[in-house]
């Protein structure tokens, strides 16, 4: 690698890790569903590196050890690292993500529902008592579920708060639902997460997450913003 | 082309097309379930279609690609193991339906 190259790649490297934390990384989760979501990111990434390592030895003692896999037949590869290898790590993996994925659906009714409509390229909340929010600002009681309620007005658009949990089309003529959840107080930022036309970048929203003493003052104040 | 190629051919074939149409077939029952609100016929009628989309898989599974006294062909021993790997796949893939959560 010459000089330069190296230079150049050691010097990205803080760029890259610099993705694992910061307003919009999934790997630096702030809920109980996003941490489920993280988790299984490390899953899998775990799991790809414990595989990549293997199949790195394997190749390593084909090149220089060759007299020590010279005892198996092309049958064994077949069998062991075709399917028996495989299989478990697949179903594994399954599992996992059926179990995580399981959690971060909304069973029963969550104490309360926000209505969110996106439309080009804007987000638009409504809370229980009909107070819509303005500024595309959304104010959430900290370490309670909360259910939004989401449809679009006019293209497909994708609400996502990547510290909270995972993200869900905005679709119009229907409703779909996520429940998402902040451990503490705090800010935390959202954004479409599809594709929608030249304003689609600058769509973000901020989530506010408050003690639930202080939400619960607002909504009696009527305070939806 | 021997005829008992063709038919090993078909074989080799048939499993994972017909898995592929169960999945269809699954994927439907569950977004149907959920639009027209089929409550709590829902997960029976899944189990159901489950259990009978695994009936031609789990026949295929167990045919002789070759009939007696024909030899067996690289062709005919993968259409037996393709097709045994499709109902293996049929029991792993769908098995969620029977419990995973349908509708939101």
């Amino acid at each position: 690698m010459s000089p330069v190259l190296k230079t150049l790649c050691l010097g990205a490297t803080p760029f890259v890790l610099a993705g694992c934390s910061g307003e919009l990384s999934t790997l630096d989760p702030a809920g109980p569903r996003a941490a489920n979501l993280a988790l299984l990111w490390w899953v899998m990434f775990w799991g790809s590196v414990v595989l990549f390592a293997l199949v790195m030895i394997l190749f390593f003692l084909a090149y220089f050890r060759s007299a020590l896999l010279a005892r198996f037949t092309p049958a064994h590869w077949i069998i062991g690292g075709g399917l028996i290898l495989p299989i478990p790590v697949l179903v594994l993996l399954t599992g996992t993500a059926l179990v995580l994925g399981e959690q971060l659906l909304p069973h029963g009714q969550a104490p309360l529902r926000i209505g969110v409509e996106a439309s080009r390229w804007e987000w638009r909340f409504t809370y229980p008592n009909g107070v819509n929010s303005a500024e595309e600002v959304v104010h959430i009681p900290a370490g309670q579920p909360v259910d939004f309620e989401i449809s679009a007005a006019d293209v497909i658009h994708s609400f996502w708060v990547p510290r909270l949990g995972g993200k869900i089309d905005a679709v119009p003529g229907h409703v779909n639902v996520i429940r998402l959840e902040a451990d503490e107080p705090g800010t935390y930022w959202g954004q479409c997460a599809e594709y929608c036309g030249e304003g689609h970048d600058t769509m973000f929203f901020r989530v506010e997450a408050h003690p639930p003493e202080v939400f619960a003052a607002m909504m009696e104040d009527n305070a939806g913003e | 082309m021997t005829r008992q190629n063709n038919r090993a051919l078909m074989l080799l074939i048939a499993g994972f097309t017909l898995w592929s149409g169960a999945f269809v077939l699954l994927y439907a029952l569950q977004a149907l379930g959920c639009a027209y609100g089929w409550g709590e016929w829902h997960r029976p009628i899944l189990i159901v279609a489950y259990v009978v989309s695994l009936v031609p898989l789990a026949v295929l599974a167990w045919q002789r690609p070759n009939k007696t006294g024909e030899p067996q062909t690289s062709l005919s021993l993968s259409a037996l193991w393709a097709n045994r790997a499709a109902f293996v796949a049929g029991i792993l893939v769908y098995l969620p339906v029977t419990f995973a959560t349908a509708c939101i």
